[in-house]
């Protein structure tokens, strides 16, 4: 683990990339933590995917612009979120309850943007009833314009995978915006 | 990755709103500030990743060769271990080497006098020849420990220093270990894998050269000395 770190750090070459990992560390350690803590109700746990998180943002620094913006924020809570539900179904494969894969993500706000009249609001509104390692996916694709090899090394995917998941999230998105008249 | 057409931009904002959605759901991070704490130990593991970063890309380097060299040498005893004959100890100058079935632990000690075993690199010493051509690559200059790496076009070689106190484990599977004295220095030598490596004691400190030359260059660069200030 502290081997891989020390790699992913010599990958690091520029100063400016540097103390852009301190600024997002500072900037949003809390919130990412908040996130871990929300999925997996541990905070051990919920430390570790943090720090797992930050590892794989190493390799994708020269991707984010400016560490102070909404835009960073949302990249890094996918990233942790997707950690902690990655860590989370691990735990649970072999039991119980649900597993976030599986899980329809469902919120008042999802039912809001949906009546609105706006198409934009309205695809929103169905990215939202996905499953989120769709969402997830989706976003880094075409909201952060991740290309397949970076998304596999942020969710630590293979990038067949990745295809995978983009393309079942495009046929889900189609097929739930179809049913509401909306043609992509 | 089309298949949205020119719906792409449109597909864009609608993401960039359920990006809004997932932060407008969470508390600002001021407030998270006041109410959540991290334990000692990841505010230690995320300081170290900080002042790692902080590092060049060459300390970077040079501390992840090291780190793999470790692995590789405590792999080779692990699994050499329980395969391991009862130590043989030859007593040599200032270092003593178990010899087992299949690795060698070279222990520098126990000091023969202190004041000539320092704790610490005061003395930086240098190789005063260097072979033409080669010019220095890496260079991690540590309190107990000093690595310097070399390289030309075809081979390279490393200059470690270290205090006494390290006892290093070599692989001495179906290799020579070569014992010979040169200029009053005891050297031990061997080969393996293509790499040469030439271990020695001088004024108190271990020094080690290895690297893809041959024997008779090792020796000539490490037989003259020179103190750095």
């Amino acid at each position: 683990m502290d081997s891989f770190l020390l790699y992913c750090l010599s990958t690091i070459s520029d100063d400016a990339e540097k103390s852009k990992f301190e600024r997002l560390y500072y900037a949003y350690r809390h919130t990412m933590l908040y996130v871990a803590n929300n999925v997996l109700r541990d905070q051990s746990l919920a430390e570790d995917a943090v720090q797992e998180a930050f590892l794989r943002i190493i390799g994708q620094l020269d991707k984010i612009n400016e560490a102070d913006c909404h835009k960073t924020k949302g990249f890094l809570v996918i990233i942790v979120k997707n950690i902690s539900i990655n860590m989370y179904n691990k735990r649970k494969k072999q039991g119980e309850v649900f597993l976030f894969d599986d899980m329809q993500v469902t919120t008042p706000y999802a039912t809001s943007l949906a009546e609105d009249e706006d198409g934009v609001r309205r695809i929103a509104a169905m990215i939202q009833t996905l499953p989120e390692i769709y969402a997830h996916i989706l976003s880094l694709r075409y909201l952060y314009d991740l290309g397949d090899k970076d998304c596999a090394q942020l969710l630590k995917l293979s990038p067949a995978t990745v295809r995978k998941r983009l393309e079942r999230g495009r046929k889900l998105l189609k097929e739930q915006l179809e049913k509401e008249g909306v043609s992509l | 990755m089309t298949s949205f057409g020119l719906q792409d931009e449109a597909l864009k904002k609608a993401l960039a709103l359920y990006c809004d959605t997932l932060l407008s759901d969470l508390p600002d991070e001021n407030r998270l500030e006041e109410r959540q704490f991290f334990s000692s130990g990841f505010e230690e593991k995320m300081q170290k990743l900080i002042q790692k970063a902080k590092l060049t890309p060459r300390q970077l380097h040079l501390q992840l060769m090291r780190r793999i060299a470790m692995i590789v040498l405590l792999f080779t005893l692990g699994t050499t271990a329980l395969m391991s004959v009862e130590a043989i100890r030859i007593p040599i100058l200032h270092f003593l080497t178990e010899v087992h079935e299949t690795f060698t632990r070279i222990v520098f000690g126990p000091k023969v006098n202190d004041d000539a075993s320092p704790d610490k690199i005061e003395v930086l010493y240098l190789p005063a020849f260097i072979p033409e051509g080669f010019v220095l690559d890496f260079e991690e200059i540590d309190s107990n420990f000093t690595l310097l790496a070399y390289s030309n076009h075809e081979d390279y070689f490393e200059w470690a220093q270290y205090t006494s106190d390290v006892s290093p484990h070599i692989n001495t599977e179906g290799i020579m270990l070569e014992e010979f004295t040169l200029h009053k220095i005891t050297y031990l030598y061997y080969s393996n894998k293509g790499m040469q490596n030439l271990i020695f004691e001088y004024q108190g400190y271990v020094f080690v050269c290895s690297g893809t030359l041959e024997k008779d260059l090792l020796i000539q660069i490490s037989e003259g000395l020179e103190k750095k200030n």
